[in-house]
């Protein structure tokens, strides 16, 4: 265990939406100590490979102009972006005014950070199927877009002709960029709150089918079937791989054990009007606040609570 | 190249504790799993309870290695680092009729048995005991030997001591054909990937195809038929102090709900005949009567959430016992067959009986070279505490650890059973093409080759094109 000596203004933890815009509103502030910590190898978030989310990448563009090359594997006094840097857990402080204590995993082993405030950006993450209890078989090919993407960044497919299922926004972005490397999707399988993006889809060229609940997997080593209903008639599609996603969690992870309040109903951190969860100088915004498939408030969210932020540390830049 | 002393065949609980009991007298022995890891059977798919053997029917081979297996554990334990939790069981009584029961048969079976410790509880004790117990309760039975264990663990550190005794496991080695070779004077057996094994005897272990791998010897005494039991795992805390037994019925121990002993809770399981000795499938049915079940006992387990169910096959023997004996037309060939139900819980006294009794026909003494115990860790030479597996918290240098270990994982789920990685709310989605590099790296295997679990379950398939931040690079 490895302590670093400087007390952190603000440390973002998540440099997704919500902590890139956090970022750049706290480089406004000259003379502030930030850093952020990614867990994964590179900044941006997973929307940065989705075709239908361009804010993504733009941001990314201003945050990596913003932090000008300071960026590390693992945290560092020198840099200001920490990659595949985890933050495995926060002490609150006994007393408010005091720092808090913030331990971080990376290749260099676990290293406690003291930083006045502390913002979560972790976002969330998809309910699979293994959540909705679809029963049948276990085979291997049953994954969530998430997966399909970080295995594309490994050459890889979860299969040559999925079935994807598509409830919101990122499952149509999932099938965009499946049919986008050439992948022969099996069938679309259209929850009814999805049905205003068939037009999206129909350019797919793949069927598309309503759907109210996918029934079974079929398939003992791989994926060789699954079953769907709609209006009550149920039907079996022929596939190698199933896409499906319904529903999302927050990233909580990063403060387990730090006795921050979870809302029960969304199991979402609970903040008050200014961002802070119920553990004083712990603040929480976008994604892993707010369920929110479109992202559409996660870069406002990043800002205002940076802001806020600021506010408190008597920092705030007309 | 010279024959093994003796090949097992069944690479699970049974098959590995046979392998690690005959290690202490024979060196050259191997053991051949078709899959490309040991525990894919029914040795993962089972409520992770080391049963004391109270309610087994009396003067059955089952009950005797049961009462047996209750005295190994404490050395079993050490020697092997299993992690075990004895925190007891309660059996629930909530109709007269079952009370009645409790108190007559139950009670007499266990001390026939020998489980001398069992005690009554009254309502209001029960009641006292496990907060959100059914109101229906009339009483209660509390049998403290019953036992958590991780099943993954003890089917797998069986295999890793005997190989550090010089035994050799070979997966991926599915057995098609055996063949006594005169001029060899052993049995020639091969696998579906085109290997040949040679090997003096055979000590057939293997669990649902064990009636299978018996007629490949010209044996066609053994028949084995699958009985499907389906789980409901939560992660909810339902506060249990003991595991929770139904009071049982003629064909199974009933549906419980049963703390594990590294996080969250098993509900389960359900005893359906089936015929398909590959369907694993859970069912809305048989999910639907795991709750029913439950919520007999414990009523807030009707609501409850889950982030995993399976189910797993019981061998059941035509016979409705064990089925442990050399065979009786092929020769130096020994049957561990129709495990049912309690395989887990008498693997310590059956691994040990099988070896003695093939130690006595064939005349081998004890090594004393035989080290029974492993070493605290298996560690790898730079751990990392780079966190691959984020719901979970675990890192880099634990799945090195686990490939650090003489049985190494080759497969996500080979991972997952060593780490606890994938297990959590993600799922893998999150960690898994991760640790699909990592195996791929280690093992210098394709990427696209990595397998879940069964041989043949790909992960993933190769692509052409990849990603790079929403702009395709085509190769």
């Amino acid at each position: 265990m490895s302590n670093m000596n400087d007390v952190y203004d603000l440390l973002i933890v998540g440099a997704g939406l919500a902590g890139m815009a956090a970022y750049l509103e706290a480089a406004r502030a000259l003379n502030l100590n930030v850093a952020i910590a990614e867990h994964e190898p590179d900044v941006g978030g997973e929307l940065r490979f989705y075709p239908g989310f361009p804010e993504a990448k733009s941001l990314k563009s201003a945050f990596l102009a913003a932090v000008n090359g300071r960026i590390s594997i693992g945290p560092s006094n020198d840099t200001a972006v920490w990659l595949k840097t985890t933050v495995v857990g926060a002490l609150p402080s006994l007393r408010a005014e005091d720092p808090l204590e913030v331990n971080l995993s990376s290749r260099l082993g676990t290293t406690t950070i003291r930083c006045k405030t502390l913002l979560v950006c972790t976002g969330m993450f998809d309910q699979s199927r293994e959540n909705h209890r679809i029963p049948g078989e276990r085979p291997a090919g049953v994954v969530t877009p998430s997966f399909v993407v970080r295995a594309l960044q490994e050459h890889a497919l979860p299969g040559r002709q999925p079935v994807v299922y598509v409830e919101d926004r990122r499952d149509v972005e999932a099938a965009r960029l499946l049919s986008r490397v050439g992948v022969q999707i099996a069938a679309l399988l259209v929850a009814k709150p999805a049905a205003k993006w068939t037009s999206e889809l129909e350019p797919l060229g793949a069927p598309i089918y309503g759907c109210d609940l996918v029934m079974q997997v079929g398939g003992t080593n791989r994926v060789e079937r699954v079953r769907y209903a709609f209006n009550g008639v149920e039907t079996d599609v022929a596939c190698d791989a199933l896409v499906f996603a319904s529903g999302r969690r927050s990233n909580i992870f990063a403060l387990k054990g730090s006795g921050v309040s979870v809302d029960p109903e969304t199991g979402c951190f609970a903040v008050d009007a200014t961002g802070q969860t119920s553990v004083p100088n712990v603040y929480a915004a976008g994604t892993c606040v707010l369920l929110d498939p479109e992202h559409s408030k996660s870069v406002w969210a990043g800002r205002e609570i940076a802001r806020r932020v600021l506010e408190r540390l008597g920092q705030l830049q007309a | 190249m010279k024959p093994f002393q003796v090949m097992v065949i069944g690479g699970g609980a049974v098959g590995n504790s046979v392998l690690y009991h005959l290690s202490q007298f024979v060196a050259s022995i191997g053991l051949l799993e078709r899959e490309p890891d040991v525990c894919e059977g029914t040795s993962k798919t089972n409520s992770a309870i080391a049963h004391t053997g109270f309610d087994a029917t009396p003067g059955t081979l089952e009950s005797r290695l049961l009462a047996e297996s209750r005295s190994m554990w404490p050395e079993i334990v050490e020697r092997l680092k299993v992690p075990f939790l004895p925190c007891g069981a309660l059996m629930v009584a909530v109709t007269d009729d079952e009370w009645r029961t409790v108190q007559t048969e139950v009670l007499a079976k266990a001390h026939e048995n020998g489980v001398d410790d069992v005690q009554l509880l009254s309502r209001e004790e029960v009641l006292a005991a496990v907060p959100g117990v059914s109101s229906e309760v009339r009483g209660g039975l509390l049998i403290p030997g019953e036992s958590l264990l991780d099943p993954f663990w003890l089917t797998r550190s069986y295999a890793e001591a005997a190989i550090l005794n010089g035994a050799q496991v070979f997966t991926g080695a599915e057995v098609t054909r055996i063949e006594w070779r005169e001029e060899a004077d052993c049995y020639g057996i091969q696998t579906a990937d085109g290997r040949e094994f040679l090997a003096k005897r055979i000590v057939n272990a293997a669990g649902l195809w064990s009636d299978e791998i018996a007629r490949l010897v010209g044996d066609q005494s053994i028949s084995v038929t699958p009985r499907r039991g389906q789980f409901i795992l939560t992660e909810e805390e339902l506060e249990l102090p003991h595991i929770l037994l139904p009071v049982p019925n003629k064909v199974s121990k009933g549906i419980l709900v049963a703390p594990i002993v590294f996080g969250g809770y098993l509900l389960g399981p359900t005893a359906e005949e089936t015929t398909d000795k590959r369907d694993r499938s859970t069912t809305v049915n048989g999910l639907n009567s795991v709750i029913e079940g439950t919520e007999k006992l414990l009523p807030r387990t009707r609501g409850v959430t889950s982030i995993r169910q399976f189910a797993g096959l019981r061998a059941v023997s035509s016979t409705g016992d064990f089925i442990v004996r050399f065979s009786d037309t092929a020769r130096d060939v020994f049957h561990v067959a129709g495990i049912r139900s309690t395989g887990i819980s008498v693997s310590p006294a059956l691994g040990r009986f099988a070896a003695t009794q093939l130690a006595d026909r064939y005349g081998w003494k004890m090594r004393e070279a035989w080290q029974p115990a492993l070493p605290e860790r298996f560690l790898s030479d730079e751990p990392s505490e780079e966190i691959v597996c984020l719901c979970r918290t675990i890192t880099r240098g634990e799945i090195d650890n686990a490939l650090a270990s003489p049985l190494p994982p080759r497969t996500v789920d080979g991972v997952k059973r060593r780490t606890g990685a994938c297990l959590g709310d993600c799922q893998g989605n999150l960690c898994m093409p991760q640790i699909i590099r990592i195996l791929s790296e280690h093992h210098r295997v394709p990427y696209t080759s990595v397998e879940k679990h069964l041989t043949g379950s790909y992960l993933t398939v190769p692509s052409n094109t990849s990603l790079k931040e929403g702009e395709l690079v085509h190769e």
